[in-house]
């Protein structure tokens, strides 16, 4: 079916075309998908998720809607707009494969180190690959190294899954121009932020490279020399990365059967700074440092506190047993 | 201070109890972790959009806002029920049918700017204050002929022409056929265009008397 030229969309703009453009340009506040958010009982950490995912959607919009439309003009605005998107995703994308590289080179080197077979325990699962695939034998070895290449190169691995061109992924809504559909768990600020329960596991947060103290990964018990190998892979907001520290040191103590230590963390940093992405994820912590200790009361009130702001969804059902069961 | 029905059942609901105190109260699904980051991308990529359906049907603001949240509560207990790539679509056309039904519930007043340029004009003289005010006026004004349409015409005019659906989308949000709704489209911007144009006879005509 034929699709009219759109009003906005025509050439000469006219005063209808102006109308409907003004339409299209109004925003709401900010805080309302935040509003939305915790009224959907979404996470901020899902949402923040959401929003890394589709950071490269408007920048694909906008190109393609200029280019629909022919104007010359709106196409250098589109391009300006979309430079810096653009940018963005090359650093991302340089950044990942900088660092696959280095941990091939560096699993290569214990390897050669151990003189064993490729085994290469706590690297990310596209190491993990890359290293225990088989080599296959042919009498021409550089027919044989060629395809090893080659089909080393071929999975999806979940780092390259971010930047890869597959139907979900941003590289994709740059030819389509539609927003990146969600890739669960995939996403860079999913493996920055994560949930309470990636938080569980040893820490799998990427950590700028920059030398700031600000910016070091948790220091704390659980701190592991593989956390630090995870360094320079995207850049992290300082503030973010103090809380993932905070919140590592207190589960680190809270492991080590340090309750106390692990609530003197969380209200130490409550206290100076406060948490501003990592809210719930620490109201969490806190609830099973309280039960830890005792004061099931306190975290009956916490996990009230935490499902009326909006709790996680995998959480939902266990707080709620508590909130229902508090003495 | 009394808790309020609506909070009422708010607090029910979030601690999974009974407003009137008795067993579970489940209205809202639980979601899994993938359909919870289904929705945050829902949301995060499309809340402008169906909030925007709520505001040129006239909502105010809040309400608009409210409309929308509603619009995704929807479409979070029908997520397995609405295909990858169709998101928008649907979540458009939930909001359109809650929209007429709020504007029609609540009688909402519209707001009011003056169309008529010359009477606010920025004092400053600020170019972005300037730019800020025709902007609003327009809005006021393209909200004010819109409200003066049909329902029908409405919601395909400003799906199509506001927020880019095509008209397959638009036939599929509102549930009619892809023939009636660029049928509806033509006469939408038949009413459109006339409205301008007694709107702009108007104006012109009051600036000319003293």
């Amino acid at each position: 079916m034929n699709q009219p030229q759109r009003l906005k969309a025509a050439s000469a703009l006219g005063h209808e075309g102006r109308l409907m453009a003004s339409g299209s340009e109004e925003m709401p506040n900010p805080e309302a998908i935040h509003r939305a958010a915790r009224r959907l009982s979404i996470s901020a950490t899902v949402l923040a998720s959401a929003v890394a995912a589709t950071a490269v959607a408007p920048a694909a919009t906008a190109a393609t809607s200029a280019v629909t439309s022919g104007g010359i003009g709106t196409v250098g605005t589109a391009i300006g707009k979309a430079t810096g998107s653009l940018l963005m995703m090359s650093v991302v994308k340089g950044t990942v494969i900088g660092l696959s590289l280095g941990i091939t080179v560096f699993a290569g080197a214990h390897l050669v180190r151990s003189n064993e077979p490729a085994k290469v325990p706590n690297l990310s699962p596209a190491v993990s690959i890359v290293l225990n695939r088989p080599r296959p034998k042919a009498d021409n070895p550089g027919v044989a190294s060629a395809t090893s290449v080659f089909q080393d190169a071929v999975p999806v691995t979940a780092a390259a899954r971010v930047v890869s061109p597959s139907q979900d992924s941003p590289a994709q809504a740059m030819v389509t121009g539609e927003p990146a559909a969600p890739s669960v768990g995939l996403a860079p600020a999913a493996a920055l932020v994560g949930h309470f329960e990636d938080l569980e596991s040893p820490a799998v947060l990427p950590i700028p490279s920059q030398t700031s103290t600000d910016l070091l990964p948790s220091q704390g018990p659980g701190a592991t020399p593989a956390t630090a190998t995870r360094a320079g892979a995207l850049p992290v907001d300082p503030r973010l990365a103090r809380e993932v520290a905070s919140l590592d040191q207190a589960r680190a103590y809270a492991k080590s059967g340090n309750a106390t230590g692990a609530l003197r963390e969380l209200n130490g940093f409550e206290a100076s700074l406060g948490y501003f992405a990592l809210r719930k994820e620490a109201m969490l912590v806190r609830i099973d440092v309280l039960l830890a200790l005792g004061r099931r009361k306190e975290a009956a009130a916490t996990a009230r506190q935490l499902l009326l702001s909006g709790a996680p969804a995998t959480q939902r059902a266990r707080l709620q047993d508590l909130v229902r069961n508090q003495p | 201070m009394p808790m309020s029905d609506a909070m009422r059942l708010e607090t029910s609901r979030a601690l999974g109890t009974d407003p009137h105190g008795s067993s579970d109260f489940a209205d809202f699904p639980s979601l899994t972790a993938e359909q919870e980051h289904r929705l945050a991308w829902m949301l995060n990529a499309h809340f402008a959009s169906v909030w925007r359906a709520g505001r040129r049907v006239g909502l105010p603001n809040a309400q608009a806002e409210e409309n929308a949240q509603e619009a995704f509560a929807i479409a979070a207990r029908k997520l397995d029920r609405i295909a990858q790539g169709r998101e928008r679509a649907f979540l458009l056309g939930v909001a359109v049918r809650l929209a007429a039904n709020a504007r029609r519930r609540l009688a909402t007043r519209i707001e009011q700017v003056a169309l008529d340029p010359l009477e606010h004009e920025a004092t400053d003289g600020a170019p972005l204050a300037e730019e800020l005010l025709a902007r609003k006026q327009q809005r006021a004004l393209l909200d004010r002929i819109l409200q003066s349409m049909s329902d029908v015409l409405r919601e395909v005019l400003m799906l199509y022409e506001i927020e880019d659906l095509s008209l397959p989308e638009i036939a599929e949000a509102l549930e009619i056929p892809e023939g009636t709704a660029a049928s509806r489209l033509r006469r939408a911007r038949q009413d459109f265009s006339q409205k301008i144009g007694r709107l702009s006879a108007r104006l012109a005509h009051s600036r000319e008397e003293p």
